[in-house]
């Protein structure tokens, strides 16, 4: 291994490598700012600039280079207009609409760099060195115990969604209803379709998404009207200052955590790191009744948990072959264009070439904080932009976001209703965010957990016990762990309306 | 003026769609006609989504009693009832409009469809610069199909018309 990290080391200091990495997170960036316009679209656009380089030196760190760039680039729009342009940003929105509301857009942005380039860079620090050992633990995960982790999410964004328990416990049960819709994953039969072939598929995130989250923030402008060219903010808000950003370094470094253990197994993925960074931010937090209101911990949680994702995702991508999402798919097909097949037998072929990536994967944090710094005044003044303008602009990019996720006209139908939902939601003041999670979790729970009893067979006692024993211990720790967190919020919200 | 508070009215809702699917569910869930193995089909395809829909009854009915319990709290008030036509009017116009769109996104193309719906939606904010609302509802759909169709080569919904139109600009760009 010490060898290959030496010559890896020597074949990634190169300048073209790096030229190639600031280019691909410029483009990550400007893509992941379209709502609607996914860091895999965008990878899936420019795989093949990545094959006509040749070089796997070149190609795969530029396709890295769009990935950071994209899954930063998706906290912009939602931060500035409260439209998540991916699942990764959907913590995100809380805290960065919030900020931006209050007139402090650029150290939202700020702080959504800073948290995502040190969270990026441990995480990937990590996948250097922890590759190997790592990828024997991931393996001897299975349905069972992703089946756990899921469920466990779940109860815990139910408990600690904003505002009451009961509240996020049925706009969960939403969620994962809707979830539902669409064939049965095993007997491929269809649910609550109506006769109809566009609801087959189910529901798609993209729509739902920016229903949920942009068609209410218009609607409430349109019922406001617009804001006199006087009141419109000139500014964009303070830098960030540095005790901010080390006060934040604590909840950084715990969404780091959360987020590289998330990210090394397969199938979990951003939005839920995302949700477990800022779940646990609130949690620890000495105030959490601020979260949600613009609180900079909150933007830094989200940002850090989703973004120290990225590097452990190529643990079971580089070791096992297992794409964990459809950004590491589209890695997979970019190693095997270049001649490398990711698998148990790539380190031993060409360690040093995918300890050459890792390496430059670490070093593009660099560039990744020169690029963000620079980019952010450019983004941020586009709250500047009268709102008479803006909305307008906002409106046709959720119209374009939702069609160009996969050019089906049904996707503009699905976002006005699940706008409707979204309105409806926010009249009553009920958390979207426990719904979206139940949408993304609840069909895999269910997939899983299907695959669980397949697995078990009738012996479930010994299955349980004896082959299954992670599973066990985090399913007995669920209701303990939900049990304990649903009596510290209802301890602060008590303290909140008091 | 009275009216039942948002959040009930909306739980209601939600406890009559869910109860609803519930006394249909053997319609609204089609169950394979042979026999699959239990290798195969470990789980019923309807057990999951009934038990949500059980569970969210459950949930909502007991939130509808504990906030009913509490009668003095369930209505709201409305104190300025002009503003809150004129407000209310501004929201359906634009509901109204986004669901008009969204309706002939596909007959009219993009570009046609996001200049109505740009220029009202503008109008309906407050902007009475004729010129302002023009250039924006032009320019930037364009700009935008131009950038997503052409350069990144994805597709936006438009009309041979329009497409004819474009063609000498996007004929002299770059693509990816």
């Amino acid at each position: 291994m010490i060898e290959n990290l030496i010559t890896g080391l020597e074949l990634a200091l190169r300048v073209d490598t790096f030229v190639w990495i600031s280019g691909g997170l410029l483009l990550g960036m400007l893509m992941g700012s379209l709502p609607g316009f996914t860091t895999s679209m965008g990878m899936s656009v420019l795989v093949p600039i990545s094959f006509i380089v040749g070089d796997p030196l070149i190609g795969i760190p530029f396709l890295i280079g769009v990935y950071k760039g994209g899954i930063y680039g998706g906290s912009v729009p939602a931060i500035l207009i409260s439209m998540p342009g991916t699942g990764a940003s959907i913590a995100t929105v809380q805290d960065g609409y919030a900020l931006t509301r209050k007139g402090q857009p650029r150290k939202a942005l700020e702080m959504s760099l800073f948290a995502s380039a040190i969270s990026d860079f441990f995480s990937d620090l990590f996948t250097l060195f922890m590759i190997i050992p790592v990828a024997a633990l991931v393996l001897r995960f299975g349905p069972p115990e992703i089946a756990s982790i899921m469920f466990l999410s779940l109860v815990i964004i139910a408990v600690t969604a904003t505002g009451p328990v009961i509240k996020g416990l049925i706009m969960l049960g939403i969620g994962i209803w809707v979830g539902f819709i669409g064939a049965d994953p095993f007997s491929s039969m269809p649910r609550y379709t109506f006769g109809t072939s566009e609801l087959y598929d189910g529901f798609h995130l993209i729509p739902i998404l920016i229903g949920l989250f942009a068609l209410p923030e218009i609607f409430g402008a349109a019922k406001e009207g617009d804001i006199s060219r006087k009141k419109v903010s000139k500014f964009i808000g303070d830098k960030l200052r540095l005790n901010e950003l080390k006060k934040s370094l604590k909840t950084i470094f715990r969404s780091t955590f959360i987020g590289t253990g998330i990210g090394i197994i397969p199938g979990l993925g951003q939005p839920i790191a995302a949700m477990m960074g800022y779940i646990a931010a609130k949690n620890s937090s000495s105030q959490p009744e601020k979260f949600g209101k613009g609180e900079l911990n909150g933007v830094a949680a989200a940002e850090a948990a989703n973004n120290a994702v990225n590097g452990p995702t190529m643990v079971p991508l580089l070791t096992l072959g297992i794409p964990g999402d459809a950004v590491t798919a589209l890695l997979l097909g970019a190693f095997m264009m270049q001649g490398l097949r990711p698998g148990p037998t790539l380190l031993e072929s060409s360690g040093d070439i995918v300890f050459a990536i890792l390496i430059a994967m670490v070093l593009a944090n660099f560039l990744f904080l020169i690029i963000g710094y620079i980019t952010i005044p450019f983004f941020a003044r586009i709250v500047t932009i009268k709102k008479s303008l803006l909305i307008p602009i906002t409106i046709m990019l959720a119209f374009a976001g939702t069609y160009l996720a996969r050019s089906n006209p049904f996707d503009i139908l699905t976002l006005i209703l699940f706008g409707l939902v979204g309105i409806a939601a926010r009249e009553s003041k009920f958390d979207v965010a426990p719904m979206v999670m139940g949408f993304i979790l609840g069909r895999e729970l269910e997939y899983t957990f299907g695959q669980t009893l397949a697995l078990a067979g009738s012996d479930w006692i010994s299955f349980a016990l004896n082959e299954r024993i992670g599973m066990t211990i985090i399913l007995i720790l669920t209701p303990l762990i939900g049990a304990i967190l649903g009596i510290r919020m209802n301890r602060f919200r008590k303290r909140v309306s008091n | 003026m009275f009216k039942f508070r948002a959040d009930i009215v909306f739980t209601a809702i939600i406890l009559f769609m869910a109860t609803t699917a519930l006394f249909f569910r053997n319609s609204l869930i089609d169950i394979t006609p042979i026999f699959l193995g239990e290798d195969i089909l470990a789980m019923n395809p309807r057990i999951f989504p009934n038990l949500i829909l059980i569970l969210i009854s459950i949930v909502s009915t007991i939130f509808l009693y504990l906030e009913l319990s509490n009668n003095y709290k369930i209505y709201s008030t409305n104190q300025n009832i002009n503003e809150g036509y004129s407000k209310s009017l501004k929201q359906t116009l634009f509901i109204i409009l986004t669901i008009i769109s969204a309706l002939v996104l596909t007959k009219l193309g993009f570009i046609i469809t996001m200049f109505i719906l740009m220029s009202f939606t503008s109008i309906l904010l407050g902007n009475r610069n004729i010129f302002q609302i023009i250039i924006m509802s032009i320019c930037i759909p364009i700009t935008f199909y131009i950038l997503v169709t052409h350069i990144l080569r994805t597709q936006l919904p438009e009309i041979d018309f329009m497409q004819r139109l474009l063609n000498p600009i996007l004929q002299n760009l770059p693509t990816v």
